[in-house]
């Protein structure tokens, strides 16, 4: 299962959205993958949130794009210009 | 239940705390309903200091919500500078895979992050524990049974 899933998103890396993967451990530690992920846009995560699999100018560009990239229930989230310690 | 904070980057390490190239916030999964549609899982941050919950107007958009034809309030802190109008509408927020509660929510297109859970609507309806004595941070959220 784990190994058809990483196939379909080299599968992807090439047909539509260039895919960045990282390894994660279960602390929620998103810095990597977001670190070098687009700013200033809507971010579609696969659903271990070890991937960008998507992004647009709103949610549901940014859903449609992981939908189409084989993600089915993405998780999304609003990246700012820039990554800072305050939400304001 | 008991989640560990999301570690998020950051650009600019504090001056004061140059050895902090990360910041843990905490962070829960949630789904909007309005009017039997529903978003996606969003990331939102848990956050005590802010009276009322807020979404990003594109979050309101993806429902099929007219945002601006909601109560309009201007509301500061939530956002850089001045005050920015925000519209309140009523939905359903499916908070993790466990609890839907109603809420009178904000929409705000300039907000910086997707959603913002805040005292009212969900302070209200969850005991919330912040505990920094581990690494990572772990927050816990029990329902309130009274409410239910």
């Amino acid at each position: 299962m784990i190994a058809a899933k990483l196939y379909c998103y080299e599968a992807v890396v090439e047909q539509a959205w260039p895919v960045w993967e990282v390894e994660v451990s279960m602390n929620n530690d998103l810095s990597a993958v977001l670190e070098k992920a687009p700013r200033d846009c809507w971010l579609a995560l696969n659903e271990e949130q070890t991937a960008v699999v998507g992004r647009g100018e709103t949610m549901d560009e940014a859903v449609k794009e992981a939908n189409a990239n084989g993600v089915k229930d993405p998780i999304v989230m609003l990246a700012p210009k820039t990554w800072r310690s305050a939400i304001y | 239940m008991k989640k560990n904070y999301t570690r998020l980057p950051l650009d600019q390490p504090h001056p004061a705390f140059k050895k902090e190239t990360a910041a843990w916030m905490p962070m829960l999964q949630v789904r909007v309903g309005h009017n039997h549609r529903q978003t996606p899982r969003i990331a939102a941050v848990v956050d005590s200091g802010s009276p009322y919950c807020f979404f990003q107007s594109n979050v309101g958009e993806y429902l099929g919500i007219d945002v601006e034809h909601g109560i309009e309030h201007f509301v500061g802190g939530i956002t850089k500078g001045a005050p920015e109008p925000v519209y309140f509408h009523k939905v359903q927020i499916y908070v993790e895979a466990d609890w839907i509660v109603n809420v009178m929510a904000g929409f705000c297109k300039k907000l910086s992050v997707a959603a913002i859970l805040g005292r009212n609507g969900f302070f209200d309806n969850f005991c919330v524990r912040f505990d920094h004595s581990s690494n990572p941070p772990v927050l816990e959220i029990n329902r309130i049974d009274n409410i239910q």
